[in-house]
């Protein structure tokens, strides 16, 4: 069998003048991982199931399309990797998240796929966190899948401590039927190349994706994203945001694409990128798409890069910090914003020990 | 005390090329109280922002004093740590970043060194039940979907933590309710209580006077101090209005 | 309304723009494209040796070079059918009398010789691949401003000026219509501004392209020396034909320091053309180009204007409004590069999409580790007017300095119902409302021009909207 695997991933949905590089990403001669699997807290009412069939994903998932494209289901076919399925019955509500641990070791090379299906009014949390030594080098690969039946809600939470020397690939695809919402929340933290992907399809109408998205990306860290909200259901809703840091000499590349096919009436679709810049040698890549076939739909993009506004900058110096202070203060305020919306006090604190700080005990 | 704590000397400033300020003087001891009064455009906030270092306010003459020390080389946060707070007529939003960690940051960058958490809540609380204000306020972030009334108890709550030699309150009245304004006076009041804070009161009404004890009084036209007097001025004006000064 | 505002355009109608003149050209090059037939064009057109080679090192350029993988579709474009020089049976006049009668009688029906006299500093007109009229006022030339046909540059006083500067900025390795260009250009202006010089009123040069199947290839070289100033407009109609027609002109813009040049085009080929013009200015320090840009004709276009800021403290401005009706699909968009410390860029556009019609809006802002201090915003909104029609919005945004201010909002949506029913409620007619509201949206792009082409694009925009109620 081939060792090695060339890849095309990312794939901006409609294209743009090349010498941009922004069309699509190439990964060259990637190391064939083992298949390898998390360590799982498995709540009460969730059930799971074994993939009988041959390929990465049985047939609820095969046809769910994800951000970085089917070159990485071939990564995962060429892994022998068989996806995890986890399934909430309907009109079941999970309070507790079903936790799916990802401690990579040194020099790892593995990758896992997971799907999940939430039944018909179903509510559940899936946490995944990917983690490894701090200095710990390997490669990573995880591809996720949803499914979201009618009136049925998702939260997904990704946070990514990864090693200063990971390569990690990160795949999301979503499908939601009517008046399903997903919620995904990632933060992004560690690792040097990351190349992440999320696509939702919300089919259904009246369904609805909120992704947000926090990173700080530092040394020669590379940070490659993909996002794409396909509307095809009436009155579905999409909100993309994302926000983060580069230090040093990283790189970024933010896709992010709010597609309305036709018949999408009454769709709204909000993207938001907001991105601090802290040295002179990043380079901050952006390409915010809106396409749009439908006439009655609203879309809006916003970006802002690089300072922050002079109002605001002079507000925070005129109570006593300096400029360094204020631009460490938003980075983290960027960062912290998303940790709070993690539900899991336990995974917040993780959170919090990796940025290097200790999550301060209440002194009675 | 008879040391000055602010001179302004022959102070001129312009924004964006258009002179603003003409040749302001004002002292300020300290714990005194002073207010500076005069209709829209006069230039009063631009005196306040100036004080305080906006970067948008170029001086064109003059100089600025702040415990005999020269002030205008100085960026907004060493000002700030000096001694001088400026409350903004439009606080700005920080998402992210709560009201709590954010005062006690700021209150960390004063004093130069660590508080403890049990003392910093205790007195964020007491100060906070004097401007009448929820304790959850504390978790949400800095004037992030605040009314307007809101915004202005937290940066009277900020005056109140910081603690500074000078506080320049610039139209913290405007836009409030009575009830507010009560409040708000209140948070001033207290800072004004041990003596040690001088005030500036920016403001072109008189509400937020009636509760105060004012030492001196200033009247601002076109840019350049009309009038000087005692708290007797405010009551003047508050009959009369402007037009005396305005036609000098 | 004063007299000056009435103008030649208050009844325009698409009739005017599709009257076809029987073809009378005295010499037509055979279709498609071979050394040979460049080699003949150079030789029609007198070209000095550097231009024969020039030309020919294009072809092969072009030879090699793929069509784009993205944008809108041009299969139905073969260069085997389009004939790339057409002469028309007559010389270069500075007189108006001189033009053929049938000629002339075009572009008095599209009010050209009526702007001239009353609002325009100079004019070139061009009828299919050659100019047949190119005057300038004697008081502007007196300031020692040059405006003359390309050809007349080439080998003329400025022969050395052109060289230096001719596809230097837009290179035919750029690509594919560019190497196109390099290889069968004819036509175009040059204008030189010498430093100081302000052109107080505009300099219009209008393109009409009659024959069917035909092409064409002006190039506009225009220098503003330093603290100098021009204002210089672009018109091109066609009329209507089925067969394919093109469009690949180029346009090199040099605007010297502090000086500032403001480009504007009303674009209104007919909707058998494609439209892959290629156009950029190099700014030097502290100074501006102010692009204005109007597209409402072609069936394809190709179009995004690009600066290249320089110098320190230089300025661009795009203001561009696109109007996508049926059969259209125009993706339209500008480029900025940011070179220089406190360069600024201003990016705002509209685009209109109606009757099954697809615009894309398309930009590049790039800021360069060199571009501290600079600023950039770019505001792009789309309107649609109907579930036929399409509208996608591809901005791409580059930063590759800490210290750099970049803003950008995209929106796209309809026409509000409240707002048609409260214009409706006030006694105006649907079709009226709806037309009211989409010329307010196309508002900040129409003051943008001159009050003639300000009329011009209401007019067209009105036009479109007939019968849109469906």
């Amino acid at each position: 069998m081939e060792k090695e695997y060339n890849m095309t991933i990312n794939r901006l949905p409609s294209k743009t003048w090349n010498w941009l590089r922004m069309n699509e990403t190439q990964l060259e001669k990637i190391e064939i991982p083992a298949a390898g699997e998390a360590k799982v807290t498995l709540p009460e009412k969730i059930t799971t199931a074994e993939n009988e069939g041959a390929k990465p994903w049985n047939a609820d998932f095969a046809g769910i399309a994800s951000g970085m494209g089917e070159d990485m289901d071939g990564l995962l076919a060429a892994a022998g990797v068989k996806a995890k399925h986890y399934e909430v019955p309907a009109d079941v509500t999970e309070v507790q998240p079903l936790l799916l641990d990802y401690a990579y070791a040194q020099n790892s090379l593995q990758a896992g796929a997971v799907a999940v299906k939430a039944g018909k009014n179903s509510e559940i949390t899936v946490i995944e966190d990917f983690a490894s030594d701090r200095e710990a080098s390997g490669q990573a690969a995880v591809s996720t899948r949803l499914y979201l039946e009618e009136g049925a809600k998702l939260r997904l939470i990704q946070v990514q401590r990864l090693g200063s020397d990971f390569t990690f690939m990160n795949d999301i695809g979503a499908l939601c039927e009517e008046k399903a919402s997903l919620e995904v929340i990632q933060l992004i933290l560690g690792g040097k190349n990351t190349y992440l992907g999320c696509k939702t399809t919300l089919q259904g109408r009246e369904s609805s994706v909120n992704t947000d998205t926090a990173y700080i990306v530092d040394g020669e860290g590379r940070l490659d994203m993909n996002y794409v909200a396909l509307h095809e259901g009436k009155k579905t809703q999409s909100n993309m945001q994302a926000g983060g840091v580069l230090r040093d000499h990283a790189f970024k590349l933010y896709r992010g694409t709010i597609d309305f096919k036709w018949g999408a009436k009454g769709a709204v679709g909000n993207e938001k990128e907001d991105v601090l810049l802290l040295s002179n040698d990043v380079v901050n890549q952006t390409i915010p798409l809106i396409l749009c076939a439908e006439e009655d739909v609203e879309g809006n993009h916003g970006a802002t890069i690089g300072k922050l506004d002079d109002e605001l900058l002079f507000y925070l110096e005129s109570r006593g910090m300096n400029r360094e202070q204020i631009y460490e203060m938003m980075a983290m305020a960027k960062v912290d914003a998303v940790c709070r919306k993690i539900p899991d006090p336990a995974t917040q604190a993780k959170v919090q020990k990796f940025l290097g700080r200790a999550v301060e005990e209440e002194e009675a | 005390m008879s040391e000055q704590l602010l001179q302004v000397r022959n102070l001129s400033v312009s924004v964006e090329d258009k002179p603003i300020l003409h040749g302001i003087d004002l002292e300020v001891r300290p714990g005194e109280t002073h207010v500076l009064m005069g209709p829209n455009g006069a230039g009063k906030s631009t005196l306040g922002y100036t004080i305080m270092g906006s970067p948008r306010y170029e001086v064109t003459g003059g100089e600025i004093l702040f415990k005999g020390k020269e002030l205008l080389e100085e960026t907004a946060d060493q000002r700030a740590k000096d001694g001088i707070f400026l409350s903004f007529q439009n606080p700005l939003e920080v998402p992210g970043v709560s009201l709590r960690n954010f005062i006690r940051n700021a209150v960390e960058q004063r004093s130069g060194s660590r508080i403890k958490l049990w003392t910093f809540k205790k007195e964020l609380e007491q100060a906070m039940e004097v401007l009448q204000m929820d304790p959850s306020y504390g978790d949400r972030d800095l004037n992030v979907g605040f009314s307007g009334g809101e915004k202005k108890k937290a940066e009277i709550l900020q005056l109140l933590m910081l603690k500074p030699s000078l506080a320049i309150l610039d139209e913290t009245d405007s836009g409030l309710d009575v009830d507010a304004v009560r409040t708000v006076s209140k948070g001033v009041e207290e800072y004004q209580k041990d003596k040690k804070g001088a005030l500036l009161i920016i403001t072109h009404s008189t509400r937020i006077l009636e509760s105060l004890h004012v030492d001196k009084t200033h009247v601002l036209v076109n840019g350049r101090i009309v009038a000087s007097g005692d708290a007797s001025l405010v009551d003047e004006i508050n009959e009369h209005g402007f037009e005396r000064f305005l036609e000098a | 309304m004063s007299e000056r505002e009435k103008t030649y355009v208050e009844d325009v109608n698409r009739s005017i723009y599709d009257i076809r003149n029987e073809e009378k050209d005295v010499y037509r090059i055979k279709k498609g494209l071979t050394p040979d037939i460049v080699a003949e064009i150079s030789e029609k057109k007198r070209d000095p040796a550097w231009m024969a080679n020039f030309r020919l090192q294009s072809l092969q350029i072009y030879n090699e070079m793929e069509v784009p993988d993205w944008g809108p579709s041009i299969e139905g474009l073969n260069m085997e059918d389009i004939v790339t020089y057409v002469k028309p049976n007559t010389h270069m006049s500075a007189k108006w009398s001189e033009v053929p009668e049938d000629i002339k009688d075009t572009f008095e029906k599209l009010g050209i010789p009526q702007a001239e006299r009353k609002s325009l500093a100079g004019v070139g007109a061009q009828y299919d691949s050659e100019l047949v009229y190119h005057n300038v006022r004697e008081e502007v030339a007196a300031q020692g401003v040059v405006y003359t046909d390309m050809e007349s540059a080439l080998n003329g006083e400025y022969a050395d000026m052109v060289r230096k500067h001719f596809m230097k900025l837009v290179t035919p390795r750029d690509h594919k219509f560019a190497a196109l260009h390099g290889a069968v250009w004819s036509g175009g202006s040059f204008v030189y501004v010498p430093p100081g010089v302000s052109v107080t009123i505009p300099l219009q040069s209008y393109f009409r392209l009659n024959a069917p199947g035909a092409g064409q290839f002006e190039h506009t070289l225009i220098i503003v020396d330093e603290g100098a100033y021009l204002h210089f407009i672009e018109g091109c109609s066609a009329p209507k034909y089925n067969v394919a027609n093109l469009h690949a002109g180029c346009v090199e813009l040099f605007v010297g320091k502090n000086a500032k040049l403001r480009y504007s085009t009303i674009e209104n080929w007919s909707k058998n053309m494609y439209n892959l013009n290629t156009k950029r200015a190099l700014v030097e320090e502290g100074g501006t180009i102010e692009w204005v840009s109007g597209s409402f004709g072609s069936h394809v276009s190709y179009l995004y204007p690009m600066s290249v800021l320089n110098g320190k403290g230089a300025r661009a401005e795009f203001t561009g409004i696109t109007f996508a009706g049926a059969g259209q699909n125009l993706d339209t968009g500008t480029k900025v590069v940011h070179n220089a410390p406190e360069t600024t860029s201003y990016i705002n556009t509209k685009s209109i999409s109606k009757d099954g019609g697809i615009s894309t809006f398309r930009s590049s802002v790039v800021v360069k580790n060199s571009a501290a201090k600079s600023k950039s915003a770019v505001s792009c909104q789309s309107l649609m007017l109907d579930d036929k029609s399409r509208s996608d919005t591809i901005p791409a945004m580059d930063i590759r300095t800490q210290d750099a201010d970049i803003g950008h909002e995209a929106k796209i949506g309809r026409i509000s119902d409240e707002a048609v029913f409260y214009l409706m409620s006030r006694g105006i007619s649907e079709e009226d409302a709806r037309a009211m509201i989409v010329s307010g949206f196309a508002d900040n792009v129409s003051k943008e021009l001159p009050l003639e082409y300000a009329v011009e694009m209401n007019n067209l925009i009105r036009l479109e909207m007939k019968g849109s109620i469906g």
